[in-house]
């Protein structure tokens, strides 16, 4: 439930509000710009952002000089150097006579002047790209509700809805700076009504164009951003199932019994289902947190013709007769996320009771009673916010469940080479290129445990050496049957004339642990015989957590079991010597580009 | 405590038994335009009324604001 804004201006005079002792990790920079009066939105946000944990500083610009703020160098929004910047502005003080009177003017004239207003708004876009620090939220116009045309304002060539909503897609175009996010304000005001979110008394007495009602509701949109920024949202919602993704309990009911399908009430939850797979599908990891007999449940999710949620869709499953707080610790050291990264879903009130006192950084919101209310109410979650989606994101769900799926067979085998054999690893290795240049160097400056000498490189520098003919710079890519890890790892070697040294060689954390580690030195190995290399040496360096990498060259013999030197070049092959490795990778298919 | 007083004290911010017909902007600082104009909206949910602009500008402390209740058909002092 929202608070009104008096009770959010009453809790932020009280300074004790909120816990006691309470520690902020995160601080942000907010300003707030507008068109009209913005009383309260200062108190409402910096409440908001108390409660999730954020210390909020504010400038709130002075009324109506949004403009001169954002063109002016130097003007007290800019020296404020803000994180986020709420640029606020309504329709009608932008169209001005416009607005009221649309078809005063002629079809051609009203799109001229949405071409001018366009550009005068983008003159504050540009202020704000060179002189503005962190990101701006700006918001589209509120498409009206009401013409003069009355009915016949649908037929009306570049007509006075068309106008606006003609303004808005111009607005959106923001978006293609990584800085500007273009808030939807008309769906906003769609989705409380249009009539609804002024109140005109309000608007005439104090040019407050949002209703008192509204503002901690369209502060609760903000915070979204506000979340996002300081790195607060949540990316897994585990589930339970009895009551939460079917009505009823399968241990009673049975396959058959539970309330699932095209029937209400079990419409309800299937659609409800359906939304946590699209969920999925842009990445928010699901796992199951379920009191019953796992084959119980798996009957459901592998048999039942209504479920929409698959055993495909989990990273995790924790279906057993646990405490099901002990199950959220499991989920999250299972899929190595944090505690406070997760919200867990549950129609039980007694058990969510437990949740929130055992452990207060999981997210779990209290469903409504009615199984009619859950999509509804998984549409409210605004905690699962980003700032950039990348198609690595998009797909991070599912290569969470591919995790899942080498973990179960892992442990269905008695030996790990059997294992290994069953995983069908094809590592591949070449050249890089422009495509793989940018990875390279982002795992140059991520990859710390198997990382021979952890230099870090820039993505210039890569393409520098790769233009090189003394150097060879060669990309690392694996999959196995349950996915693709993607490109994994480089290696960095001069080729000097009588022997290769390589400056670097790494592989992402991933995916070790299944002989690829052999497989890229083999690979490496045949590559400098075959360009007559007399031997081939790579340089080693310790640093604090690449432990892994000499704990591989001791199990190789290629260093002592007593080696303590900091720094190194470790030979590889020389003609007397070489390393029996081949005989660790029969079970990986190199592809050698 | 009556609810008009409820109202106004939490609103304003003050104790109730400091609420007098003479409590107006002039001696609660806390009473600014714009709380105000809260006070007017929560006095109007909770009462269930609609003022008009002409009401809300003869307002200038709580007598007026009582006035204006009664004469919509509410007793502000009924608990």
């Amino acid at each position: 439930m929202e608070f009104s804004l008096s009770d959010y201006i009453n809790m932020d005079k009280n300074r004790m509000h909120g816990r006691k002792n309470m520690r902020f990790d995160k601080k942000i920079k907010i300003a707030v710009l507008g068109s009209f009066t913005l009383n309260g939105f200062k108190e409402t946000l910096n409440v908001k952002c108390k409660n999730a944990g954020i210390k909020a500083s504010f400038y709130i610009g002075d009324y109506r000089q949004y403009a001169n703020e954002l063109i002016d160098k130097k003007s007290r929004l800019y020296g404020f150097r803000p994180d986020i910047t709420f640029l606020l502005i309504d329709v009608k003080s932008v169209l001005g006579e416009l607005f009221f009177n649309p078809y005063g003017v002629s079809a051609n004239k009203r799109m001229k002047l949405v071409k001018a207003n366009y550009a005068k708004l983008n003159s504050l876009i540009i202020g704000f790209l060179k002189y503005g620090s962190g990101i701006l939220v700006t918001n589209n116009f509120e498409v009206p509700a009401y013409s003069p045309m009355g009915i016949l304002e649908s037929r009306e060539r570049f007509g006075y809805f068309e106008m606006i909503k003609e303004l808005n897609a111009r607005i959106s175009r923001f978006n293609s700076h990584n800085s500007i996010f273009v808030f939807d304000y008309d769906s906003f005001a769609s989705s409380l009504g249009k009539n609804n979110i002024t109140d005109e008394k309000l608007a005439y007495l104090a040019d407050m164009k949002i209703s008192p009602d509204t503002i901690p509701l369209l502060c609760e949109e903000y915070m979204r951003y506000v979340r996002a920024l300081s790195g607060l949202s949540r990316k897994c919602i585990v589930l339970d199932m009895d009551n939460t993704l079917w009505g009823g309990i399968v241990g009673e009911d049975g396959l058959e019994g539970i309330r699932l399908g095209p029937e209400p009430p079990g419409n309800a939850y299937m659609e409800f289902q359906k939304y946590l797979l699209a969920l999925f599908e842009r990445g928010v990891i699901l796992a199951a947190n379920s009191s019953n007999n796992a084959e119980d449940v798996l009957k459901v999710l592998r048999k039942h013709p209504y479920e929409v949620l698959r055993e495909r869709h989990f990273a995790s499953l924790k279906i057993n007769w646990e405490n099901k707080v002990k199950n959220l610790v499991e989920i999250a050291k299972d899929i190595n996320i944090g505690l406070d990264s997760m919200i867990f879903l549950e129609d039980d009130k007694r058990i969510r009771g437990l949740v929130k006192a055992a452990l207060p950084q999981v997210l779990c919101p209290d469903m409504p009673e009615d199984p009619s209310s859950y999509p509804g109410f998984l549409k409210g979650i605004k905690e699962l916010d980003t700032l950039q989606f990348t198609l690595e994101d998009k797909k991070r769900s599912a290569r969470y469940v591919a995790e899942r799926s080498r973990k179960e067979l892992a442990g269905a085998f008695k030996s790990i080479p059997e294992y290994l054999k069953q995983l069908s690893i094809t590592v591949e290795i070449g050249p890089v290129d422009k495509f793989s240049i940018p990875r390279i160097a982002q795992l140059t400056t991520r990859t710390n445990q198997f990382n021979f000498s952890s230099k870090r490189y820039q993505e210039k520098e890569i393409e520098g050496l790769a233009r090189d003919k003394r150097y060879g710079v060669y990309y690392v890519s694996a999959k196995d049957k349950f996915g693709d890890y993607g490109i994994t790892g480089a290696i960095i070697a001069r080729k000097n004339k009588h022997e290769w040294l390589v400056d670097n060689l790494l592989l992402s954390c991933r995916i070790l642990g299944r002989k690829i580690e052999e497989a890229v030195l083999v690979d490496i190995m045949r590559r400098a015989e075959r360009e007559k290399a007399a031997a081939l040496r790579v340089v080693l360096t310790k640093t604090e957590k690449n432990m892994p990498v000499f704990n591989f060259l001791k199990n190789h013999d290629l260093i002592p079991e007593n080696f303590a030197r900091k720094n190194a070049l470790v030979t590889i092959y020389e003609r007397d010597k070489k390393p029996g490795l081949e005989g660790h990778i029969k079970h990986i298919k190199v592809v050698s580009k | 405590m009556s609810k008009f007083n409820r109202i106004v004290s939490k609103v304003l911010k003050i104790k109730a038994s400091r609420i007098t017909d003479r409590t107006s902007p002039i001696n609660v600082k806390s009473w600014d335009s714009f709380r105000g104009l809260l006070l007017i909206t929560e006095i109007e949910k909770g009462f269930g009324v609609k003022f008009s602009m002409q009401e809300i500008l003869t307002i200038k402390d709580i007598a007026s604001l009582k006035k204006i209740l009664k004469s919509h058909g509410i007793n502000p002092d009924e608990a």
